[in-house]
């Protein structure tokens, strides 16, 4: 009507531009948001991950497979597999494992990899880094070529990775797990170097890390004297894991000469400190704090899996014949303490072909099952902490570390380029420098991942040489005896562990079992001069050397991570055993056990007794027995001497003690190691507690800090008053130490964080606040084997599916399972909620 | 009859096709049927939302808001009930604008009589149309 206004095509072409940019919006990721209506549209958004009730029979085409397999789900939606040949069953379980917990594996072996950013962009570019820098990818290659060498592994690993194509190849967008929706990015096809990147994986968890450089740090600033009195390799009081008495057969060699690694020029431990070519002065050693790990505030997930090895990584496992149980036969149990997370780090599983068999957890990613039974025997791991991690301090010629000092000549080092992919931003070179020893972790001035990372040190890990652990398990499922599963466990070189075995047949075993360097005693307990010849591993103690024992008079053999041995066995390997008192604990309470049954076992494993509480606690409350305390705290005082000491999730003086306990430790210590920002090993807590009994006047109570001169009872007064003042509200311990199972992308709406359990670091029950058992199982080797067993988490990997996170209640209770092996596909059990039959064609 | 029409465009075509499929819908019904831009917008929100609200409010309850409440947790929603609505909501913004631009188009290209011809247009459903909207360029 009136051309003199707006022309009329401005109106649709602004309004066709508003929509399309109101689709753009809508389709792309705006900071930590995921693209939103692609999250939300209930036709192939989130909604769909939000699984109905019943799953109903099916039949389902996996092409790949030679014959039919029955994969019947029981009510927890643990797989019980049939399949008619070893292929099959590798395939079903890669197949259902991918069903159920796709995401996690990959996100897992994506985070060993040192591949992260290439999903998560460019604030996971140090952890990606880190992991190159160790060596992880580099190792699973190589770890990759032999695995292909062994005919049985690789035809397993082959058949898993196309197990898991199977599953991925039928999925749409719309079915794919909701994180990858979340963050936005495709599930890749699995490999063997995938599964081969989740052991390396558990290598990295259980036998990575290490104290190298805070005990450097210790000895340099306290002694010799000191090292040796506070940081004792044995503890009179905790039963080896191998009894005393035990022979050993150790005839063939020798332990390498002892090398004194103090010669040389310099002061003898201050030279620690220097690195010629490293900007001098102790920048080697001193360390900034690690990165702030990713806590984010959820709608902003900023997944960092958990890649740090916990030092409280630990595990319990016992065997007892049937002498000694009510039933006649043999029991097992075992629990390994491990990160707790959501997926759960264990996938439940039976395994059945002709001539192999298990029913136990497996590790989503990998065939077979890790801890478990079948028919004849039983095995439970815990981690046999050995040390097979160590730090050599290079010379290098100059910053273009292309030589290194070694035997007094120049040594050329040698580089691999890594290529890290950044979503969102190029990708970034990073030269990896490598000795002959191993990689150079951190070059000079970076900052380090983790706090015990010493620049320009090499490092040599065991894990990076190839072995095919994943050949142990599976030839355990076709063992039926000693003689088999001993035999089994010859491939298995890293981490090592303690291998609890038992079997229908009667038979108990205790293998504390890895492959182990030739050491001279104390050898990498510190960091080494890496240009010492006489500091590198010389060669492998042999099979037969290995601490090991079969059907013990005392019928029963356990271990809690403390020393493998007494002072009777001729080698030195290592020194970071756990030598506390939950080993002590378990040691008593089966040295007491008569007749014992399965649910005696089940609560041994939930035994929440605190026995360096019972020891400790008595003799601070004596040595502040004359202090004058305010009415509050007199009457915390008094609830501390009524306790029993277990530390139930209801009770409030173990979170009185647990805070007490503290602020004194950090009492003592602090003004020790306090003074600069060098990371240092403190004296444990039970070298500690035992200061406190038996050399009360010891000269480390009193703060050097001050003028005056504090003791012991000082100490314990003023740090009763500040735990009393701290804890004004009164929190009962579960409050206190809350149980928080995090999701592994730390995505708080995924994460279970308010489950109320009791347990504690020394218990036998080993519950800290994110860490503590993550499987317990204990098995009774009848005629037929029987199997309970529980995790905090649940068979689905889909936080929107009845099974993600069904087991946390009935596990914080201390409740198990019947882990119900089938022996048919066709068996009819109450327990029976659907079948699933694949077919090849 | 437009928000019905997008409504079951909206179900059908949400299995079928992309999840931008109800703007496509909403264009061309926008283009074809009401009369004035807030009724466009209007039918194209409501039809969207609707659909998008049924559809997801069935899925939550099948899965008895176990989801839903872990989504409104992570979007600081107070509970997990109103996911399906902010679903609808989500869905209804994308079709309410799609169906304005087609109307928007078609006020340009083929002007309609701004009086019905074949009855009063019964699609407006109460929803507000501003008095700038219904000025379609003549």
């Amino acid at each position: 009507m009136n051309p003199k206004s707006t022309p009329g095509w401005i109106e649709p072409v602004a309004l066709g531009g508003v929509l399309l940019l109101v689709l753009i919006l809508l389709d792309c990721r705006l900071g930590p948001l995921p693209p939103i209506a692609r999250f939300f549209n209930p036709f192939s958004g989130f909604w769909l991950n939000a699984e109905g009730d019943h799953p109903k029979d099916a039949q389902l085409r996996a092409p790949g497979l030679y014959e039919t397999v029955t994969v019947v789900f029981d009510k927890r939606q643990v797989p019980h597999i049939f399949a008619q040949n070893a292929h099959d069953l590798f395939f079903a379980q890669g197949y259902v494992t991918a069903r159920d917990r796709l995401w996690q594996m990959e996100i897992q072996s994506l985070a060993a990899a040192g591949r992260l950013a290439e999903v998560m962009g460019p604030a996971l570019v140090d952890h990606d880094r880190f992991q190159r820098r160790l060596g992880m990818l580099q190792a699973s290659e190589k770890t990759l070529e032999l695995v292909k060498k062994n005919e049985e592994s690789w035809q397993a690993a082959k058949a898993y990775s196309d197990g898991v194509n199977a599953w991925i190849k039928d999925l749409e967008p719309a079915d794919y797990p909701i994180e990858y929706k979340l963050l936005d990015y495709a599930p890749r096809r699995w490999t063997p170097l995938n599964t081969v990147l989740m052991n390396k994986n558990l290598q990295w968890t259980l036998s990575g890390g290490g104290d190298d450089l805070p005990m450097t740090n210790t000895l340099a600033k306290l002694g010799r004297d000191f090292v040796g009195r506070y940081f004792p390799l044995r503890s009179p009081d905790v039963t080896p894991v191998i009894p005393p008495g035990t022979r050993w057969d150790s005839t063939t060699m020798a332990p390498p000469p002892p090398i004194d690694s103090t010669r040389g020029t310099g002061s003898p431990w201050t030279r620690f400190l220097q690195i010629p070519g490293a900007g001098g002065g102790d920048s080697a050693i001193r360390q900034a704090s690690p990165p702030e790990s990713a806590e984010p505030s959820s709608p902003t997930p900023l997944p960092v899996p958990a890649t740090r090895p916990d030092p409280g990584n630990g595990s319990n496992n016992f065997v007892v014949s049937g002498s000694r149980t009510r039933g006649g036969y043999p029991i097992l149990a075992n629990d390994p303490h491990l990160d707790l997370g959501l997926p759960s780090i264990w996938y439940e599983i039976q395994l059945s072909a002709p001539g192999m068999a298990a029913y136990g957890v497996s590790l989503p990613g990998a065939p077979a099952v890790l801890i478990g039974f079948n028919r004849k025997i039983a095995w439970g791991e815990t981690n046999g902490n050995d040390d097979v991690f160590d730090w050599y301090r290079m010379t290098f010629k100059d910053s273009s570390l292309s030589e290194y000092m070694y035997a007094g000549q120049w040594k050329p080092t040698s580089r691999v380029i890594e290529a890290i992919k950044v979503r969102g931003g190029p990708t970034i070179l990073d030269t990896v420098v490598y000795t002959h020893q191993g990689p150079l972790v951190l070059k000079s001035q970076e900052k380090p991942w983790t706090r015990n990372t010493p620049s320009l040190h090499a490092l040599r890990w065991l894990a990076l040489d190839p072995s095919d652990e994943m050949l142990t398990f599976l030839r355990i499922m076709k063992a039926g005896g000693y003689d088999e599963f001993s035999a089994a466990l010859d491939p298995f070189h890293c981490p090592s562990q303690n291998f609890a075995f038992a079997s229908a047949a009667g038979d108990i075993a205790l293998f504390h079992h890895g492959l182990f360097p030739r050491k001279w005693k104390g050898q990498g307990r510190f960091t080494m001069d890496g240009s010492e010849p006489g500091n590198d591993w010389s060669g492998w103690l042999p099979r037969r050397a290995e601490p090991a024992a079969k059907n013990p008079a005392q019928g029963w053999l356990f271990s809690a991570n403390q020393s493998p041995t007494d002072t009777t066995y001729p080698f030195y390997l290592g020194s970071q055993f756990l030598n506390g008192s939950r080993a002590k604990r378990l040691g008593q309470i089966l040295s007491e056990a008569d007749s014992l049954t399965p649910e005696n076992a089940f609560g041994i494993l939930m035994d929440d007794y605190d026995l360096h509480a019972a020891e400790v606690l008595p003799a601070l409350l004596a040595k502040t027995a004359k202090a004058r305390f305010s009415k509050e705290d007199s009457a915390a005082r008094q609830k501390l001497a009524a306790w029993d000491f277990r530390h139930d999730a209801g009770k409030q003086a173990p979170a009185l003690f647990d805070k007490w306990w503290r602020i004194l430790y950090r009492s003592i210590w602090q003004d020790e190691f306090g003074g600069d920002s060098l990371h240092y090993q403190w004296p444990g807590k039970d070298r500690t507690r035992r200061m406190i009994l038996e050399e009360p006047d010891a000269e480390w109570f009193d703060d050097i800090s001050t003028p005056s001169r504090e003791n012991l009872s000082f100490l314990a007064a003023r740090s009763f008053r500040e735990a009393c003042d701290i804890l004004r509200s009164g929190p009962d311990w579960s409050h206190y130490r809350p149980v928080q199972i995090r999701h592994l992308a730390h995505i708080d709406a995924f994460s279970r964080l308010d489950v109320m359990a009791g347990g504690c670091a020394d218990c036998v029950n080993a519950l800290k606040g994110t860490h503590g058992p993550s499987w317990r199982m204990v098995v009774a080797l009848d005629k037929e084997p029987r199997g309970y067993g529980i995790y905090p988490g649940g068979q689905s990997g889909n936080p929107g599916s009845p099974h993600y996170a069904d087991f946390i209640g009935d596990w914080a209770a201390g409740r198990y399972y019947n882990l119900t092996f089938l022996t048919d596909p066709g068996m009819v059990s109450g327990e029976t909620s659907y079948r699933l039959q694949l077919r090849g064609k | 009859m437009a928000t019905l029409i997008l409504f079951a465009a909206s179900l059908l075509g949400g299995y079928l096709f992309p999840w931008w499929w109800p703007a496509v819908a909403a264009y061309a019904v926008g283009f074809w049927l009401p009369r004035r831009a807030g009724a466009a917008f209007a039918s194209g929100f409501a039809g969207t939302a609707l659909a998008w609200t049924a559809c997801a409010g069935f899925l939550d309850l099948r899965n008895h808001h176990l989801l839903s409440n872990r989504i409104a947790d992570l979007f600081h929603l107070p509970a997990g009930a109103l996911v399906p609505f902010l679903t609808g909501l989500i869905g209804g913004i994308m079709g309410g604008m799609a169906a304005w631009a087609g109307f928007a188009l078609r006020a340009y290209v083929k002007p309609r009589a701004p009086v019905a011809v074949t009855g009063p247009d019964s699609d407006t459903g109460g929803a507000p149309a501003a008095a700038g909207e219904d000025t379609a360029a003549v």
